[in-house]
C-alpha cells in the first residue's frame, strides 16, 4: 500500500497556510533558499509513485511549470505521474496528467493499492481536507 | 472506507505570525495524535516537520 504524504509548504506559527497576494506570501516568497531544505523536497518528490492535486493547484501548475525550466519542480512535475481531481475538467493538457472525477476516497485507494512507496498529496486545502475525511 | 487517507504530513513551518490566511484543519471533527517523525532547522529561519499518523 503506497503512503499519502501532504506537503505544506508555507505554515505559520499560528497555522495558517499563506493566501497569495498577502504579506505572509510576500515574506515567504522573499526568504531566502537553503539547498538542504530544497534537497529535501527533491528526494521526495522524485521518487514519488504519483503527484495528486485538485483542481485550482493543477491549473497552476500546468500552466507556469512546463515553461519554467529554471525551476527546480519543474523537470520532476512534467515527467512525473499526475492525477488532478475534478468533476468539471475534461482534458488535462499537462504532459502524464490524468483526471480522477469519481469518488476522492474511492479513486485514492486506486493509486494506493498495487505497490510501495508514496503519493505526493499537492493540495490545495480542499484535496487535503478531503483526504483526511474532514469534508 | 479509511478516510483518514494521510500517512504523512510534512510542514515547513515559517517564523512568521501570519495573523490572516487559510487555516489547514478547519471543522476538524476530533482530535488525534501524530508521531514526530522528524524536525529539521534551515539556515533560512523554516523548521521542517515530518509527522505521521500511528497506524
Amino acid at each position: 500500500m503506497r503512503k499519502l504524504i501532504a506537503w505544506v509548504f508555507m505554515y505559520s506559527l499560528d497555522g495558517l497556510l499563506a493566501d497569495e497576494g498577502t504579506e505572509y506570501w510576500q515574506f515567504c516568497f522573499g526568504l531566502p533558499g537553503d539547498p538542504v531544505e530544497l534537497e529535501q523536497k527533491l528526494d521526495v518528490f522524485r521518487s514519488a509513485y504519483a503527484h495528486i492535486m485538485g483542481r485550482v493547484s493543477y491549473e497552476a501548475m500546468a500552466v507556469a511549470l512546463p515553461a519554467a525550466i529554471d525551476h527546480p519542480f519543474s523537470g520532476i512535475m512534467n515527467a512525473g505521474r499526475k492525477v488532478v481531481f475534478s468533476r468539471t475538467l475534461t482534458t488535462a493538457e499537462w504532459a502524464n496528467t490524468t483526471i480522477a472525477a469519481g469518488d476522492t476516497t474511492e479513486e485514492i485507494d486506486k493509486l494506493r493499492r498495487g505497490g510501495d512507496g508514496h503519493i505526493v498529496v499537492w493540495g490545495g486545502v480542499s484535496l487535503w481536507r478531503r483526504s483526511c475525511g474532514l469534508t | 472506507m479509511r478516510l483518514d487517507l494521510i500517512d504523512e504530513f510534512r510542514a515547513d513551518l515559517h517564523p512568521y505570525v501570519a495573523g490572516e490566511g487559510t487555516r489547514l484543519f478547519d471543522d476538524v471533527p476530533k482530535s488525534y495524535q501524530l508521531d514526530l517523525v522528524s524536525s529539521t532547522p534551515f539556515s533560512n529561519g523554516i523548521v521542517g516537520l515530518h509527522h505521521r499518523r500511528p497506524r
